[in-house]
């Protein structure tokens, strides 16, 4: 039995190990099931390791005690708690599983981000409030100071929805905004994804190979720029996995279609999973991360020739297949996990995504100026948020469309079926098969 | 590439239309003054705006409803409020405030001069006024204001509030009388009887308007019938949600207005409720 090229052979050993890892994830996660610890009385001192999430009624805060386990702790959105923050914490320690409900399985979830325990009732004293410096306390404050200047030139909803685009930051959004975006199946634009990634990537590539600078020294100076960008943003699993699927799609189109980007799809999923198999069996940002990376490379191009009506002129033509090839893929998971599918997506996208990339460049242009000259940010702002007022205003009435979103919830094996055919049909305009085996 | 001429003069087009529409949302066309009673669900928030562009928001709602009821009154290059006036110390009239206080810049705040010991929302709120480094002044007496043709008086508190402990809760509410070319109105936050009795024996003769705004979201315990005689007004605004909680506003105190022939507005039926001033 022998291998044709290397990077097949790759492929192949890529793919059993990442089936392997995830067989043993999957089997430790369902034998821990008992070992549920009994809760009990905690009282010591704790550090504020993480970001502080506030939303409207509360914080939460995610604690590193003595021990170095990390405890997640939900408290009123008053005293404001700092990352660095020393804290005396009184509480009944749980098991994050306590928080699993029918709908949404929250404690393991937190148990993917490390958290080892939950605090109820808490009690909370201040220790110390010096919180000191380091690198995520100064990336966490450049980020306050970048969300003020957000908000300083847009009114709401924009400010929250130009936040959502630059850094994934959507949580001043109101909910009924959020929902709609949900209908439309457009959500995704304002989650920091490989999709986000690209377009940065993309635009800062284009400025550089624009004033002369070569290939290879702009594809460096385009990864330095995608790193900064990843610790900006907090740099959480999902940043990272959006930094790294960018890149991973950024070099597709540079290296062609297919035979080597499987790899490298492969490899890099392999690196993220790697401290933490359990994201490869439960993590659906990652699934759909993934699917979509995939969608763009494989079934884009046989997308592709059923759009020779669209012209082609500025990129629309690629745009409309991309679109429609991560819709085709995403949608069965989706519609599985969440047990909706949104019609309008394709349409809605169709009509958004052109503009989010001019939104993206026009707002951070306003922020940055409006940091230094406020008023002058303010008039910048005009632009994007003309443009903000344009996907808000999409958004809102493709949400309000007839069916707009239906409820399917496809069982697993209709799941398995779409991919298989899915599969089917690029193996076969391939007409070559996924991994050359020969037997001799 | 080359361009037809047909496709410039569409893109000029486009472009032209695409201008003027932002000098149509971004310009102030505001030449009305007006008042707003804003509808923020089970909670209060009224905005006075004069064409100078001076701004007054009494009140700011109980969460972030406030601030996006706020913003559909707003320009997109006026980002200051010169007064907030903070009626008292509920939830449901500052719990918005802190979220207006990260989008705008307040100069002045008003309010009754009382704290809150132990409520960390109100604590939270004072650290924010702070940071926003607005003059802060507590009433101790009666004010008056002009905005534009506008006149904002203060009818309570009177005294220091500081120095008793006869006011406190929704009776020490900051009750405010508005007068204008085109009406006069009283706002009285959450006052309730014992507040209005005072109020009748204090300042009668500056309590009949046009329009009152109905003490505690239109509560049993206020618009007792002695107020709604001295005040005797053409209308009536209930600022309380759709089908809340307490039942706001009471049968009594509507069919009490009806008896005087009040009508009565509800922003959980008509949405943000403005009338112009001038």
């Amino acid at each position: 039995m022998i291998m044709h090229s290397p990077s097949k052979r790759l492929l192949a050993v890529g793919l059993v190990v990442l089936f392997g890892l995830a067989f043993w994830a999957y089997s430790t996660e369902h034998s821990n099931k008992n070992m549920i610890y009994e809760p009990y009385y905690f009282i010591g001192e704790v550090v504020v390791a993480r970001e502080v999430v506030r939303k409207e009624y509360r914080q939460e805060l995610v604690t590193r005690d003595e021990r170095g386990s990390l405890v997640f702790v939900r408290t009123s959105r008053y005293p404001e708690y700092q990352f660095g923050q020393v804290l005396l914490l009184e509480c009944q320690r749980y098991h994050p599983d306590r928080l699993n409900t029918d709908d949404f399985a929250y404690g393991r979830y937190l148990r993917m981000q490390g958290i080892d325990a939950i605090c109820e009732d808490a009690i909370m004293n201040t220790k110390n409030v010096h919180t000191g410096f380091s690198v995520l306390s100064g990336i966490i404050w450049l980020r306050d100071k970048t969300g003020k200047a957000v908000r300083s030139i847009w009114p709401e909803p924009h400010a929250s929805f130009v936040a959502g685009i630059l850094y994934g930051d959507r949580a001043g959004l109101p909910k009924d905004v959020q929902e709609q975006f949900r209908i439309a199946g457009l959500t995704h634009i304002m989650v920091v994804s490989g999709y986000n990634v690209t377009i940065v990537a993309n635009i800062i590539m284009s400025v550089l190979r624009g004033v002369g600078i070569g290939r290879k020294k702009s594809f460096i100076a385009v990864l330095v720029c995608v790193v900064l960008f990843v610790i900006f943003v907090g740099a959480s699993a999902s940043a990272v996995r959006a930094g790294i699927m960018g890149v991973v799609a950024l070099l597709g189109k540079t290296l062609g279609r297919g035979s080597r980007a499987g790899p490298v799809i492969i490899v890099s999923v392999l690196a993220m999973v790697v401290g933490n198999p359990l994201l490869l069996v439960y993590d659906m940002g990652l699934h759909l991360s993934v699917l979509a990376t995939m969608g763009l490379i494989y079934i884009a191009p046989l997308v592709e020739p059923g759009m020779q009506w669209i012209p082609e002129r500025f990129g629309l033509r690629e745009a409309v297949s991309t679109t429609i090839a991560a819709s085709i893929v995403t949608t069965p998971l989706i519609s599985s996990v969440f047990g909706t599918v949104s019609l309008i997506s394709i349409a809605a996208n169709l009509v958004v995504l052109p503009v989010i990339p001019v939104l993206m460049v026009a707002s951070a242009v306003a922020v940055g100026v409006g940091a230094i000259i406020p008023f002058l940010g303010k008039l910048i702002g005009v632009v994007a948020w003309g443009l903000s007022t344009y996907v808000i205003w999409i958004v809102e009435h493709a949400a309000q469309v007839p069916f707009a979103s239906i409820t399917i919830v496809m069982q697993l094996p209709v799941v398995i079926m779409v991919y298989s055919v899915l599969i089917l049909w690029w193996y076969l305009k391939k007409q070559k098969p996924l991994v050359s085996w020969s037997v001799q | 590439m080359v361009v037809s001429e047909k496709a410039k003069t569409i893109g000029v087009l486009v472009c032209a239309v695409i201008a003027l529409w932002i000098i149509w949302y971004t310009h102030d066309f505001r030449t009305y003054a007006k008042i707003h009673f804003l509808d923020v669900g089970q909670a209060d928030a009224t905005l006075i705006h004069v064409p100078t562009g001076e701004q007054m928001l009494i009140d700011c709602g109980k969460d972030s409803q406030g601030l996006e009821a706020l913003q559909r009154t707003q320009n997109y290059f006026d980002r200051v409020i010169e007064y907030l006036v903070i009626t008292h110390s509920d939830l449901d009239h500052f719990g918005g405030c802190h979220t207006i206080l990260e989008h705008y810049h307040v100069e002045h705040i008003l309010y009754n001069g009382l704290d809150k010991p132990g409520d960390v929302r109100w604590a939270g709120l004072w650290t924010a006024i702070v940071e926003e480094g607005a003059e802060v002044i507590a009433l101790d007496d009666m004010f008056e204001l002009v905005l534009g043709d506008v006149r904002v008086q203060s009818l309570f508190p009177d005294h220091d509030l500081r120095t008793s402990t006869e006011f406190s809760g929704n009776n020490s509410s900051v009750v405010l009388r508005v007068d204008s070319p085109k009406g006069s109105y009283l706002l009285t936050g959450d006052a309730e009887a014992e507040q209005e009795h005072y109020l009748i024996e204090r300042t009668p003769e500056m309590l009949d308007v046009d329009v009152l705004k109905a003490g505690h979201h239109g509560s049993k315990t206020s618009s007792i019938e002695e107020f709604v005689v001295a005040t005797s007004p053409d209308l009536a605004v209930v600022s309380a949600g759709a089908d809340n909680r307490y039942g706001h506003p009471h049968g009594r105190v509507v069919s009490r207005f009806v008896r005087h022939e009040v009508g009565v507005l509800q922003t959980a039926i008509e949405g943000d409720i403005e009338f112009v001033l001038y």
